[in-house]
């Protein structure tokens, strides 16, 4: 469904190098990384935004340069902030995106903005941080979308409105016939909803992975600093601490021990980052 | 393309201010003896000026561009329904001229004639040539104090390089007119007209090369658009 392949991108000072990526019907892909390391350039390019300098992006089997509104029409979007026009009501959004979409749905949009409790008389720069999110949420939901492409949808959010979004994202894809691509630093949303995850820094690929194996094969080792020196683990980054370090690794034989736990993905994300400032 | 157009319309609807319009045409009811010879030839103008760089300005103050190539549209189709814009907001200001201007007549001010039309297309076309193919490139914001420099210099160099007033005030030709006057003289052997009146023939081919090179212009402008803005990132 959607085949990213050797991407490079080049603007001003930032690097977008060779990422590449693919992604099935039915799974939720999770895009992680620092701020900065290229996450809203990579939904940019997958919208069409932003064009590749090298590489090539298949999104339903299909160039997005050369069957862009069919790709687009099939796109759900939900970006970290809406920007549209403050003077228009949300009946007015409505009008405007019913007419993009070739199966935009009225009812489906009306049914979410009951649910989310949004006068449609309101005004597009009256709503909250919370509403907003919520009606581009409505937006991505109402026209049938194959694909649904959120970035930092829930960043800036209270965590009563955060759990809402994603639960009713969860909702959505229970179907199996929608993907998503959710690009987040707040890695706590994904952890229990992603199928794979990707991980770039500073416009590089870090990894690809399958979560389950993330869960299954990263672990932090926690021991003294000779404990670790005496190790042959091939440590991604070693954390001093006053009394122990901390270090994380990738345990391809599977051997659990007290000395070992599981990190959070935000963890993880720390021991690569630190280990490639080194 | 024309539900990006319906788009700009909805949003000039409403972000009209419907104080400063009743105090606009206040304005112009209050001073239109005074600036009777000049409103009609440059109401068009300021008004097609509004409406193109508002919809530019409701798009760059709101970050809109973003949201709005997100939705099944192309970038084509953004630069083309901005251009279809300014020939429908010209269209319907000299409408609108003509009607103020005819309803004014009453009261002793000038009616709107055909030059008043004539340089208003051409300044109309030939200033929106010249910003839009810098608004596509740089964007609205950057250069925002400049449009309507280039807007007033145009208009100006327009008006006063205004061959018909030249021609028939002072009887002057310019290189435009001796042209007209020269394929006139053709049609004249051509067609064999009974009557020969040079002045007439002239303006009116004069007034269709100017029409027809502004019209050239624009389009040039909206192919330089086009490629500017399809090889633009949306960052």
């Amino acid at each position: 469904m959607i085949k990213l392949e050797n991407l490079y991108k080049n603007i001003g000072d930032f690097k977008i190098e060779d990422i590449s990526f693919e992604l099935d019907k039915g799974y939720i892909m999770a895009l992680i990384g620092p701020n900065g390391s290229g996450k809203t350039t990579l939904i940019k390019m997958l919208l069409g935004l932003i064009k590749a300098d090298k590489g090539e992006i298949k999104l339903f089997d299909k160039n997005i340069s050369e069957d862009e509104i069919y790709v687009k029409d099939n796109i759900g979007f939900v970006f970290d902030s809406l920007n549209f026009y403050p003077n228009l009501r949300v009946k007015d959004l409505k009008k405007i995106v019913g007419e993009a979409y070739s199966r935009f749905n009225s009812k489906v949009f009306d049914d979410y903005i009951k649910k989310f409790n949004i006068n449609p008389k309101a005004y597009i720069g009256n709503l909250s941080k919370g509403e907003a999110m919520k009606i581009m949420m409505a937006n991505a939901l109402s026209h049938d979308a194959k694909l649904l492409i959120l970035d930092e949808p829930t960043a800036g959010l209270d965590p009563i409105v955060r759990k809402e979004l994603l639960s009713i994202l969860q909702e959505e894809i229970v179907s199996g016939d929608k993907s998503v691509i959710i690009s987040t630093h707040i890695t706590s949303d994904i952890y229990d909803i992603a199928d794979y995850v990707t991980f770039i820094n500073k416009g590089k690929l870090v990894f690809s992975k399958d979560m389950e194996e993330i869960k299954d094969k990263y672990r932090i080792f926690r021991a003294s600093r000779e404990e670790i020196e005496r190790s042959n683990k091939k440590f991604i980054w070693v954390k001093e601490k006053k009394y122990y370090c901390e270090a994380l690794f990738i345990d391809e034989a599977g051997i659990e021990d007290e000395k070992t736990y599981i990190p959070s993905l935000e963890e993880i994300i720390y021991y690569y980052v630190k280990g490639e400032e080194q | 393309m024309i539900k990006l157009i319906k788009k700009d319309a909805r949003l000039i609807f409403k972000s009209i201010s419907y104080k400063y319009l009743i105090l606009g045409l206040l304005l112009i009811a209050l001073f239109v003896n005074v600036f009777s010879y000049i409103i009609p030839m440059i109401l068009p103008i300021v008004l097609t000026y509004i409406v193109v760089t508002n919809s530019f300005n409701n798009d760059a103050l709101n970050k809109s561009e973003v949201f709005i190539l997100s939705l099944p549209n192309k970038k084509e189709d953004i630069v083309y329904s901005k251009y279809l814009l300014v020939i429908i907001s010209l269209f319907l200001s000299l409408i609108l001229d003509y009607l103020i201007f005819d309803v004014f007549k009453i009261i002793g001010v000038r009616k709107i004639v055909l030059q008043d039309i004539q340089i208003n297309i051409v300044a109309s076309l030939l200033s929106m040539s010249a910003i839009m193919p810098l608004i596509f490139k740089l964007g609205y914001s950057k250069l925002r104090l400049l449009y309507p420099v280039i807007t007033f210099f145009i208009g100006y160099l327009v008006y006063k390089n205004d061959s018909i007033t030249n021609l028939i005030n002072y009887g002057k030709e310019s290189l435009l007119m001796q042209i007209s006057h020269k394929l006139g003289t053709l049609l004249y052997r051509v067609f064999s007209f009974n009557n020969y009146d040079f002045t007439n023939i002239s303006i009116n081919i004069y007034l269709i090369i100017t029409a027809f090179l502004s019209a050239i212009i624009f389009i040039i402008s909206m192919y330089l658009s086009l490629r500017v803005y399809k090889n633009k990132d949306i960052i």
